[in-house]
């Protein structure tokens, strides 16, 4: 348990410093594009913050963290008008073989799916988060986000024509 | 290695721009200096605006003529009404309240007044020691965290209220409890109360032993229709589908029409930044 406020504020301060790529990854899958990614970052930090109180229990700082910043994403998926897509992720792969042409596409089309779909995909398989957890994230129950995970990756299995967990 | 595994190898090449490191210590900073200014690259939504409903339907005795005959009062100029009972505010460094105290009268049952009368009273009194305790211990906090008198956290909270309808027979009305801080929280409070029994009215009562079909449907229905409208629109259910424990605990009030409409809380049924999502049932 935390028992200061300060010492509080101090642990969330860390795990931001420490895990900001990540959450800029996470950003960056709903913007598509690095200006406004960087925005809800900066916003998800700011919120955090100012609401270090709202985290009962450092123990849940992950999914409290997360829950945030998936909120500011969609935040910003209501607002934006239209997606300026920057070509900037393919820029850095090197495109070797069939098998990493494949998974482009299927990364492709993650981004593709809608945003309540592809948040449980990202967080599941990219963030390696379990079902419980993605619960508490998205405040959605497990069973739901059972049901929506098979639809995604069913939906992925039509669009890349074979199966992506093999 | 499977596919998705290497998706995630391509997800994770994503580089984040060198500025991250200096945008989010700029953003942490920024935060722990002060809470209450305003930032010039902070957009508005910081200070997003909370809302705690607290509504309160009441149908009044459809007959007057009925209400009169047993109670033996004069009706001329006696509409039951919504009126402002007390009205008050304060404030401070760290929080202004301004609070609008509703009360009922002339409903014609003098019990139910006083009871609904004294329950939104000792709400109201809640949710003002609960803003007082709440500056003291952020307060407390933030000046143990090194910050000083004049930095203080801000926050308002705001009660007031809003007839929904209003008539002979039905006397609607919400509560709205605002909180604007950093954050956002939104709680309901429903009373539907029949008068002429005494007891709180159900959607049972009037839409009929079906109502969950009724309403599910409805439902469903303008769902995709604003899905439609406003295609990143997204809503807690399944395939549309409104799930039993949703429509357990369903929540209304009754709209000048004199329709149900259903109001469910921020973040319930859909994401939090969307707000009070409601739902006029046609019947």
């Amino acid at each position: 348990m935390l028992n200061k406020q300060n010492d509080k504020v101090e642990v969330i301060k860390e795990y931001i410093q420490s895990y900001q790529n990540s959450f800029y990854r996470l950003a960056y899958s709903y913007t598509q594009n690095s200006e406004d990614a960087l925005d809800v970052v900066q916003e998800a930090i700011y919120k955090a913050l100012v609401n270090a109180h709202s985290l009962k229990n450092s123990t849940y700082l992950k999914t409290w963290f997360y829950r945030i910043l998936v909120n500011e994403s969609f935040n910003y998926l209501r607002k934006r008008k239209k997606t300026v897509l920057d070509e900037t992720v393919l820029d850095n792969l090197s495109y070797e073989n069939e098998d990493t042409l494949e998974a482009i596409s299927l990364y492709n089309a993650i981004n593709k799916l809608e945003p309540n779909l592809r948040t449980i995909i990202i967080l599941r398989y990219f963030e390696d988060m379990k079902l419980e957890e993605i619960a508490t994230v998205t405040k959605i129950n497990v069973n739901t986000i059972k049901s929506r995970l098979y639809k995604g990756l069913d939906l992925l299995k039509n669009i890349i024509g074979s199966d992506i967990l093999e | 290695m499977n596919k998705m595994e290497k998706a995630k190898k391509i997800y994770q090449s994503i580089e984040p721009p060198t500025k991250l490191n200096s945008v989010v210590n700029t953003s942490i900073e920024a935060a722990l200096k002060s809470k209450h200014k305003r930032f010039g690259w902070l957009k508005p939504l910081m200070y997003s605006v909370a809302s705690i409903c607290i509504i309160f339907v009441i149908t009044l005795n459809s007959s007057m003529a009925f209400a009169k005959s047993i109670y033996d009062i004069p009706i001329i100029g006696d509409v039951a009404r919504v009126f402002t009972f007390r009205e008050y505010s304060q404030s401070n460094n760290s929080y202004s309240m301004n609070i609008k105290v509703p009360a009922i009268e002339n409903t014609k049952h003098t019990d139910l007044e006083k009871r609904i009368n004294q329950e939104i009273q000792a709400k109201i009194d809640i949710i003002k020691q609960n803003a007082e305790l709440r500056a003291e211990e952020d307060k407390k906090a933030f000046l143990e965290s090194g910050g000083t008198e004049e930095d203080l956290p801000y926050f308002t909270v705001d009660v007031n209220y809003e007839v929904k309808s209003s008539n002979e027979n039905i006397l609607s009305f919400v509560i709205n409890h605002t909180e604007s801080y950093a954050n956002t929280y939104t709680y309901q409070t429903f009373y539907n109360i029949d008068l002429k029994s005494g007891k709180e009215m159900t959607l049972n009562d009037i839409l009929g032993n079906n109502y969950k079909e009724i309403v599910a449907e409805s439902i469903t229905k303008q769902i995709k229709e604003r899905i439609k409208k406003e295609p990143q629109l997204m809503y807690y259910v399944n395939d549309g589908e409104l799930d039993e424990v949703t429509l357990d605990h369903l929540q209304f009030y009754i709209n000048s029409l004199g329709n149900v409409v259903i109001s469910f809380d921020k973040g319930t049924i859909a994401p939090p930044p969307v707000g009070i999502q409601e739902f006029e049932i046609i019947n």
